[in-house]
């Protein structure tokens, strides 16, 4: 069996390290049960300030067969960092990456970065296992192993076909938690300031109850777990695209709760964020019958918080059960789902609101407007859940009008807010969009623009047609302090230097355009908006 | 070959130290490996109130920490029948 050393780059370095790395504990359960040999080194959690003594100490530490990295596209630099140093110090063992970083643009990745010598494409909970069950024999010949990019005998990319999603997820064991320094870091950072129950989680974990998002906002990206990603032949090679297609999964109501009982009975648990990209969508999809059945029986299987249940003020010394957060939707959002979820221990649910300007939304592909958006957060108030009100500005139609519309709807709802800004991350659409207009804004640099991917609070490659970054940074710090007579003023000078602005139309058939994948077509959203 | 002498065979220069002394610091697994882990960083501290939770989140208001006031709640009467749910999601 496989040596195989899972490396977990840093992300949001500003914040302190407040999350397991969901994938990576999943699937370090997934090959520990086939009897591989795991060892995990967290270096987000850990941050040593000597990080790469600290990874060289770590890479020496043991012949590895398998060195493991992968995360999100804002993790670029890091993993750079872990895949040079891996070539250096271990060069027999082979480095192996994956996640949203390479997903979104495998072909780019493995070009950037030429120490990575398989990358798994999208879902990794059946491709990984089957890689090591290649090695273990001594087989390299990764042509034969569905959803890989990989360098062939002449360092040539290859990517072998897309590896359909794994369709019985409740087969997936619990995550490896256990791997990760859970007392000695993520346990003293539970706190996350989205509720009064979250705020004083003395033992959180995060959990992952569905895949995917039935939505389409554009400046998304779903990591090819959705059922969205196709491949397409491009002069420089075969790499992957994203469309409009979706494949729902969701864990059954039993496999969930049966997961927060062990978290609670193994490590405590006190909290449980859901990370699903959107638990809305999959009640839905359910026929609205998912979260009723999930608080059914998080209730009878003793999870309800006792404050909740007693009608008693929180009080982190004295309750017992398990509180818990997650994401919704303002559209899909239902007030007796609430009112469930609010009995089971929910105290807060995360929305991308996004704006409250019902052309904005109308763009993103938000399914929602200004209206449902308020109704969102008054009835989950009501509910006693708190809502969180996320909002982003720098739209690509964004002007001044849908900037006071949101700071109108602001006040009206007592929304304290301090604004996103848009981001086309690699693989939303509105990547495929801008992209040439994002790279000019880095010299032509792409991996200067990845380099820069933050978490969307500061600006970084810009898509709004008609502010530049200076003008969106001044505009939110107006917006935050209410400042409306300032913004009017400014859109004078704005008018005499621009005269009209731009607002781009984005309807479906505008970005979609047909490809080949492996012998049917589909329709990839490649296509630029209409400016008029 | 033992484990230990994988390890040797690695870190030569780590020949007669104690296992806390040669072992690989950070790193939890499946088996064992020599060393013991780092201690953590600073833990967060937690508060109850709502207006503690307020004034805290304002304090470290942007990105995913936003709020709606309390103090400012008005009671939903529920959906209005007029209402109609917007276009459906597009797909493809």
């Amino acid at each position: 069996m496989s040596k195989v050393l899972f490396t977990n780059p840093v992300v949001r370095e500003d914040d302190q390290p407040r999350h397991v790395p969901y994938g990576m504990a999943m699937l370090a359960a997934i090959i520990m049960k086939q009897g591989h040999q795991v060892q995990a080194f967290d270096g987000n959690a850990w941050r040593p300030p000597n990080m790469e003594e600290v990874l060289t100490e770590v890479l020496r530490a043991d012949r590895w067969d398998v060195v493991a990295v992968g995360g999100l596209s804002t993790t670029y630099k890091s993993i750079r960092t872990i895949v040079e140093l891996a070539k250096k110090v271990a060069p027999r063992s082979l480095v192996v990456s994956g996640g949203g970083f390479l997903t979104s643009m495998p072909l780019d990745i493995m070009t950037l970065m030429p120490g990575i010598d398989v990358g798994v494409v999208g879902e990794a909970y059946e491709t990984f296992p089957q890689l090591l069950a290649m090695l273990d024999k001594g087989d390299r010949d990764w042509s034969k192993v569905l959803g890989l990019i990989y360098r062939d005998g002449e360092r040539n990319i290859r990517m072998t076909d897309p590896r359909p999603l794994l369709q019985e997820i409740d087969t997936l064991p619990y995550p490896a938690y256990e791997l990760f320094p859970l007392e000695e870091i993520y346990f003293k950072n539970s706190m996350i300031l989205l509720s009064e129950e979250s705020m004083t989680a003395r033992r959180r974990l995060d959990i992952n109850a569905s895949y995917g998002c039935s939505l389409i906002c554009r400046f998304c990206f779903h990591l090819g777990l959705s059922g969205e990603m196709v491949q397409v032949d491009t002069p420089q090679g075969r790499d992957t695209m994203f469309n409009y297609d979706r494949e729902l999964r969701w864990h059954s109501p039993r496999y969930i709760v049966d997961m927060v009982k062990y978290a609670r009975d193994r490590f405590g648990v006190d909290f449980v964020s859901f990370l699903d990209e959107n638990l809305m969508t999959m009640n839905a999809s359910s026929g609205y019958k998912w979260l009723p059945e999930i608080c059914r029986l998080w209730i009878a299987e003793g999870l309800q918080p006792s404050c909740v249940r007693d009608n008693v003020p929180h009080d982190p010394d004295k309750c017992r059960g398990v509180h818990f957060g997650g994401t919704s939707h303002a559209t899909l959002v239902r007030q007796d789902v609430l009112v469930q979820m609010r009995q089971a221990g929910c105290s807060y649910l995360d929305y991308g609101l996004e704006s409250f300007s019902d052309r904005i939304l109308k763009n993103i592909g938000k399914a929602s407007t200004r209206k449902f958006n308020e109704r969102a957060v008054k009835i989950t108030m009501e509910a006693g859940i708190r809502p969180i009100p996320n909002q982003i500005i720098g739209f690509p139609d964004e002007f001044f009008d849908s900037l006071l519309d949101d700071m109108d709807a602001w006040d009206r709802l007592g929304v304290v807010v301090y604004p996103f800004f848009a981001t086309a991350y690699p693989g939303s659409e509105w990547y495929y969009t801008y992209k040439d207009k994002i790279l000019k804004q880095y010299g032509g640099n792409l991996e200067a623009y990845l380099e820069d991917l933050g978490d969307a609070t500061k600006i970084t490659g810009v898509i709004s047609e008609n502010f530049n970054a200076v003008e969106l940074l001044g505009l939110r710090e107006l917006m935050v302090q209410r400042d409306r007579k300032r913004i009017v003023e400014y859109e004078k000078v704005w008018r005499r230097h621009h005269g009209e602005p731009k607002i781009p139309v984005f309807t479906g058939d505008n970005f979609w355009e047909r490809v080949n994948d492996g012998g049917r077509t589909k329709k990839v959203a490649v296509k630029k908006a209409v400016v008029p | 070959m033992s484990r230990r002498d994988n390890i040797d065979a690695f870190k030569p220069e780590d020949a007669g130290k104690t296992p806390e002394e040669k072992g690989p610091k950070f790193l939890k697994g499946n088996y064992e490996v020599p060393g013991a882990v780092e201690k953590p960083a600073a833990a967060a501290g937690g508060k109850s109130s709502t207006q503690t939770f307020e004034d805290f989140a304002r304090q470290r208001l942007g990105g995913s920490i936003a709020f709606v006031m309390k103090a400012n709640t008005f009671v939903w009467k529920g959906d209005k029948p007029a209402e109609k749910n917007p276009e459906e999601p597009e797909k493809k």
